[in-house]
């Protein structure tokens, strides 16, 4: 049993932690960023713990699943071999998806 | 208020021939299609009942001939007024919108899905995944304490 995270989905952790870093800085507010880790270390251990759950979401394309992350508003797109679980991108959730684009 | 008659029986009456005469009449807003038949007047109705209203001529003309196969009709536009405004179903509007932009969005999931499934870069191991994203977020710890750092000195 394994989650691996590819390196496409790293950089879509990293993009969000990269735009709370400057707009703690542009507005002087470390809390900014602070909440942007909170929400970054929950989704990280929601989807350590996908290769144990039994249900799950078509994803966007064939072969891959879906899971909305519950801490945070966003959707982890993941592949799934027996008890092997790939991430591979990160995604706003839809309420969320024009703001961020 | 007059009896109306659905679509679908003005179809079956029109079919026997027992329509007799059909009258376009002007309204506010619009043209409502009565039919004369054998047991009395009624007027074309909407799904819901009510006596259905056409924007314009047009329209109800397509539909006597497309649906109902009338090509002889009478225009009463003695009561007829533009609308005020162009009638507007803001439900379907919205709907249509939310059904573009939910599109939309499962385009953008498959495009970045999609190249995602195609980077040929090894994936991380959990434990390494930590590992990377912690030097990334205690390089950002350190710059917002170096700037707090200055923004106190300035104080």
């Amino acid at each position: 049993m394994s989650v691996l995270w590819t390196p496409s989905a790293l950089e879509d952790r990293q993009r969000l932690l990269d735009a709370a870093f400057a707009r703690a800085m542009d507005y002087e507010d470390p809390a900014i960023y602070r909440a942007s880790l909170e929400a970054d270390a929950n989704m990280e251990q929601e989807a350590d713990a996908l290769n144990g759950v039994a249900t799950w979401r078509q994803g966007p394309l064939k072969g891959t699943r879906l899971y909305v992350c519950r801490s945070t508003r966003h959707l982890l797109v993941y592949t799934r071999e027996g008890n092997d679980v790939r991430i591979i991108s990160l995604a706003p959730a839809a309420s969320d998806w024009k703001r961020s684009t | 208020m007059m009896q109306t008659v659905q679509l679908a029986t003005a179809r079956e009456l029109a079919a026997a021939g027992s329509v007799h005469d059909t009258l376009l009449v002007g309204q506010a807003g619009g043209y409502a299609v009565t039919f004369k038949l054998g047991i009395g007047e009624r007027a074309l109705a909407t799904k819901a009942g009510a006596t259905r209203l056409f924007a314009g001529l047009d329209a109800a003309v397509r539909v006597l001939r497309r649906e109902l196969g009338i090509n002889r009709y009478h225009v009463d536009a003695s009561g007829y007024s533009e609308p005020e405004e162009r009638r507007r179903r803001p439900d379907r509007t919205a709907a249509l919108k939310q059904s573009h932009e939910d599109a939309a969005y499962a385009e953008f999931l498959r495009e970045g899905a999609a190249k995602a499934l195609a980077d040929t870069r090894p994936p991380l191991s959990s434990a390494d995944a930590k590992a990377h994203m912690d030097d990334i977020k205690a390089r950002h710890l350190a710059q917002l304490d170096e700037m707090m750092r200055r923004k106190d000195r300035k104080r």
